[in-house]
């Protein structure tokens, strides 16, 4: 092994930083998987107190964090999405 | 002014009797490169560790027997307890580890030195180490010249090897040339006066060279060479163990209460170990002598013995005062208590965390929300609310409507003297604890100079409010006392949520969703505002300089609200990433 791989293999092994953009994309899907399940739960607590009164304070407060989550997922993926592509290109780099 | 004169004297003393004595002049040079070698590896672990040590030692201290065995293994590995003391400090500073598991830490420390002896008594004495001391040293400088930090400290811990390879083998050599024109041996008393008499020396060396391990190189190279003999060796390490905490207690006196109370459980646990030890010695001797055979020690290598002595009586002292752990702390706990006197001053941020990363960020977060809980109570009070109020199960109209009456508090003031302190040791601290961080480190504290810096703007914000506030809830205007104490509604609203979340979530993606509808009703509230404001002209319910007041204030408390949130997204929602969810704020 000529000393060029041998400080590459080095530098891999102390540069963290491919691991930790792997590990942030993991982190956001299971977050935007649990902000999903959220969204779901909360469109069906809104229909149901919808069917008892639309403009009660309930609907409305629902209706707030609906958005924010709403918000959240579409940021979350947005981030993922610019992470994941950085791997990419990364990797074509590598090629 | 005795000081000033006795120092240089006792230096120039020290500079003849270093210069006229070939011997002396070999051992304390090779005492030297000891104690250079044991501090270019604590540094070198600081910055190849990266952050390993303290994450295994936060996870591994839940209890006290795994506080006392990951003591013992860290100590062991980093042949360093100042290195794991100082950071039991640090976790100690920012309230990462309770000072019962400190306390378990810095015992299975005081086992983990040990190993040292070991080290020295079985490679130390027995290989040429030196010629292992010089590769060491060669690769450690190349490394040194590397960019990258983690090459860096594997530098700096080849070269503390280096040196301390290479401190033995001068003070092996110093000894061995002693041995020929003078025997300490000569000097030793029998019995108990001359067990006391090597104590004494072993208590002093230790203080005078700062390292209980280097003396234990220095006593088995001396035994080693015949300079003393055995039981005059015992009473050397004994002395070097209860002259350690000198060691520790000078440390201490930097650092915080719990920095001083783990000093003085360090000093009781030594000295109760070092009694036990002076009352049983011969016991013990005899013990090493039952002991030595079944570990392949042989009668005559008393170097190894040493080390084994040394082992046994810092376990008999471990399983002696382990059991009266929660005893020792509770009484810990009643020392170095100080009252308020230190008003403005930081809690947290303590030098010996400066340079640990993980551990500098998390005390720049605990006195960022010190600084927040500061300044809450003086916006509070601004309000002409009490905490106690507005945090107990009244309804938030109750809480408004009850107190009316302005307080007689100074906004500027409370700045001056409670927070412009704190505020700026904040700014110092973390200014310097960001050159011995990565990119993210840097990120996150900045983060955290800007949440202090919002914090700081809230109080200017409200001593603006405050000024009209308390001009229009004595006006003759029910209008206006009707919307200023809508004003103060919406501050009490966002206190008490940010409160709860606080104290009953864990879940920061729970609480960043919560933050955000916060914000989002936020929004809301302050349109709902702007166009009832509006009609109250229209209608000529409030003259225009009240519209104006009102207009500004209005501003004024929707800024502190929005800025409160951010600053709870920050201090509470410990996640990055999620924290990145929520929107952007324009400082």
């Amino acid at each position: 092994m000529n000393i060029k791989k041998l400080l590459s293999r080095l530098d891999d092994f102390f540069d963290q930083s491919k691991k930790k953009q792997k590990k942030k994309s993991v982190k956001l899907v299971k977050i935007i998987k649990l902000l999903e399940e959220k969204k779901s739960e909360l469109k069906k607590e809104v229909k149901q107190e919808a069917k008892i009164n639309k403009k009660s304070k309930n609907v409305y407060n629902l209706c707030k964090e609906y958005k924010v989550i709403t918000k959240m997922i579409k940021k979350a993926k947005k981030q993922e999405s610019i992470i994941s592509g950085d791997k990419i290109s990364s990797k074509d780099s590598e090629n | 002014m005795l000081k000033r004169i006795i120092s240089p004297l006792l230096f120039l003393f020290f500079a003849w009797f270093v210069v006229s004595n070939e011997n002396a002049k070999t051992i304390i040079a090779g005492i030297a490169i000891f104690l250079i070698g044991m501090h270019y590896m604590e540094n070198g672990f600081k910055l190849f560790s990266g952050g390993v040590l303290e994450n295994v030692l936060q996870k591994f201290t839940s209890t006290t027997p795994k506080a006392i065995g990951t003591g013992f293994l860290a100590t062991s590995v980093v042949q360093s307890s100042s290195l794991v003391s100082v950071i039991v400090i640090s976790f100690l500073s920012a309230e990462l580890m309770g000072l019962t598991s400190a306390v378990g830490v810095v015992f299975g420390s005081n086992i983990g030195t040990t190993t040292t002896a070991w080290l020295v008594s079985s490679l130390g004495l027995k290989i040429k180490i030196a010629q292992y001391a010089l590769p060491m040293l060669i690769f450690g400088v190349i490394m040194q010249f590397s960019k990258h930090n983690s090459y860096k400290g594997l530098g700096n811990v080849l070269i503390g090897l280096g040196f301390i390879f290479l401190g033995i083998a001068y003070m092996k050599e110093g000894f061995e040339t002693l041995k020929e024109g003078l025997n300490l041996a000569e000097y030793a008393m029998a019995g108990y006066l001359g067990v006391f008499v090597y104590i004494f020396f072993g208590a002093v060396a230790t203080v005078v060279i700062q390292s209980s391990s280097a003396t234990m190189a220095i006593i088995i190279t001396a035994l080693a060479t015949g300079q003393i003999d055995y039981i005059n060796a015992l009473s050397l390490a004994i002395g070097a163990n209860i002259g350690t905490t000198v060691t520790a207690i000078l440390g201490a006196l930097a650092s915080n209460k719990n920095g001083k109370r783990l000093a003085v459980a360090h000093l009781i646990f030594n000295l109760i170990t070092g009694i036990i030890a002076i009352i049983f010695i011969y016991q013990l001797k005899d013990l090493v002598d039952i002991i030595a055979p079944l570990l392949t020690i042989s009668e005559d290598d008393y170097a190894m013995k040493l080390a084994l002595f040394h082992t046994i009586f810092n376990v008999i002292g471990v399983l002696v005062v382990a059991p009266f752990i929660k005893q020792l702390v509770r009484f810990l706990e009643t020392l170095f208590c100080t009252k308020e006197q230190d008003r403005g001053q930081p809690k947290y941020l303590t030098d010996e965390v400066m340079e640990i990363p993980a551990s500098a960020l998390e005390a720049i977060r605990k006195e960022t929300i010190h600084l927040y809980d500061k300044s809450l109570e003086a916006i509070v009070h601004a309000m002409n609310l009490h905490r106690k109020e507005i945090f107990s199960d009244k309804e938030v109209h109750d809480v408004i409507e009850e107190s009316n009456l302005p307080f007689d508090i100074d906004i500027d003031q409370i700045y001056q003297n409670d927070i412009k302190n704190l505020y700026g040791e904040i700014l110092r601290y973390s200014s310097r604890s960001q050159s011995y961080m990565d990119e993210e480190g840097n990120n996150q504290v900045y983060e955290l100079k800007l949440t202090a810096r919002n914090i700081i703007e809230t109080l200017k914000d409200i001593r603006e409010l405050q000024k009209n506030l308390n001009n229009f809830t004595k006006s003759k205007n029910w209008f206006m006392i009707h919307e200023y104490n809508k004003l103060r509604k919406e501050l009490v609203t966002i206190f008490r949520e940010i409160e709860e979340m606080r104290s009953t979530s864990d879940d920061a993606t729970e609480i960043m969703t919560q933050i955000q509808v916060l914000k989002e009703k936020a929004n809301d509230n302050e349109i709902a505002m702007s166009k009832n404001i509006d009609s109250l002209i229209r209608e000529n319910k409030i003259d225009s300089k009240m519209a104006s007041s009102l207009i500004n204030d209005a501003g004024f408390t929707f800024s502190i609200s929005k800025k409160l949130l951010k600053t709870a997204s920050v201090l509470w929602v410990n996640d990055l990433e999620i924290t990145e969810l929520g929107d952007e704020y324009e400082y």
